[in-house]
């Protein structure tokens, strides 16, 4: 179950809060599965080479913690689903693609406007679940 | 404004002001940040990088002094949400460098912080040359 919470009062507190994604990223292992290549492929606009390096928008080799934040987000949420990840710095693309999980933990400190999604979903909003995010959005937002 | 790094001429095409990195995922913030904080090991370079780390240990007043009185070309301030108060925010605007004020995508809002700070950029409106020779 994808799990989102959103203020700092509707964290739960029998879960492991991660504030900084780059802290933990370095823990995530990169085997090249559907959800890292759709990432790399999506928001880096590259292609995955090997579980070292991918390749960027300009055809050069990079290593993995030289990816964006949201990037590294989407992939520290999927690797560590027993964790709730502060994404606070995920821009909209890349919370839209936190929807192609099939569990895991997302933290924003608010929220305006509603969730993006690439796949409507399941979902459970502050310990309140929803058959599609779609119907969170029109619930909450 | 110039900085030659490893053979490379890098070329910021800005006038001095506050820029803030307010963009999607994957525009390259953390790419320039990255770039930037390497500009600073050019000795008499005239860069500064603020760090919640680095501002922690001093003083709002001191702070500011050292941005206004340090003549900087170009100021990093990495997530500057933490630390940018109004009075420092001040300081860098009247630091007459070209700043580059790193933050989060989606939550911080500047103005919540009482700043007119509007200026974004995505990897379209910073635009840098690099001269490899």
């Amino acid at each position: 179950m994808l799990n989102i919470y959103v203020g700092k009062d509707n964290l739960p507190r029998d879960k492991q809060f991660i504030f900084d994604v780059e802290s933990i990223f370095p823990g995530v292992t990169i085997t090249g599965t559907n959800v890292q290549r759709y990432v790399i492929s999506d928001i880096e606009k590259g292609e995955y080479v090997d579980n070292k390096r991918f390749k960027d928008r300009f055809g050069g080799l990079l290593y993995y913690t030289d990816m964006s934040t949201g990037s590294k987000a989407i992939m520290v949420v999927d690797f560590f689903k027993d964790y709730i990840i502060n994404c606070d710095e995920c821009g909209e693309n890349a919370l839209g693609l936190m929807s192609l999980l099939d569990a895991g933990n997302v933290f924003l400190s608010r929220r305006s406007i509603g969730l993006p999604w690439i796949r409507d979903c399941e979902v459970c909003y502050n310990g309140k679940c929803f058959p599609r995010i779609s119907l969170l959005n029109d619930w909450e937002w | 404004m110039n900085f030659v790094l490893g053979g490379m001429n890098l070329v910021f095409d800005l006038q001095p002001g506050v820029y803030s990195a307010w963009s999607d995922s994957g525009m390259g913030k953390t790419y320039t940040a990255k770039l930037l904080r390497s500009l600073e090991q050019i000795p008499n370079s005239g860069v500064l990088v603020l760090s919640y780390d680095y501002v922690r240990n001093c003083t709002e007043e001191d702070l500011c002094d050292k941005i206004i009185a340090g003549g900087y070309r170009l100021i990093f301030a990495d997530r500057g949400d933490l630390y940018v108060t109004p009075k420092v925010y001040r300081a860098l605007c009247a630091s007459n460098a070209i700043v580059y004020l790193d933050t989060k995508n989606n939550n911080y809002d500047w103005q919540v912080c009482g700043l007119d700070c509007d200026i974004s950029f995505t990897d379209t409106e910073i635009r840098y040359y690099v001269d490899t020779f």
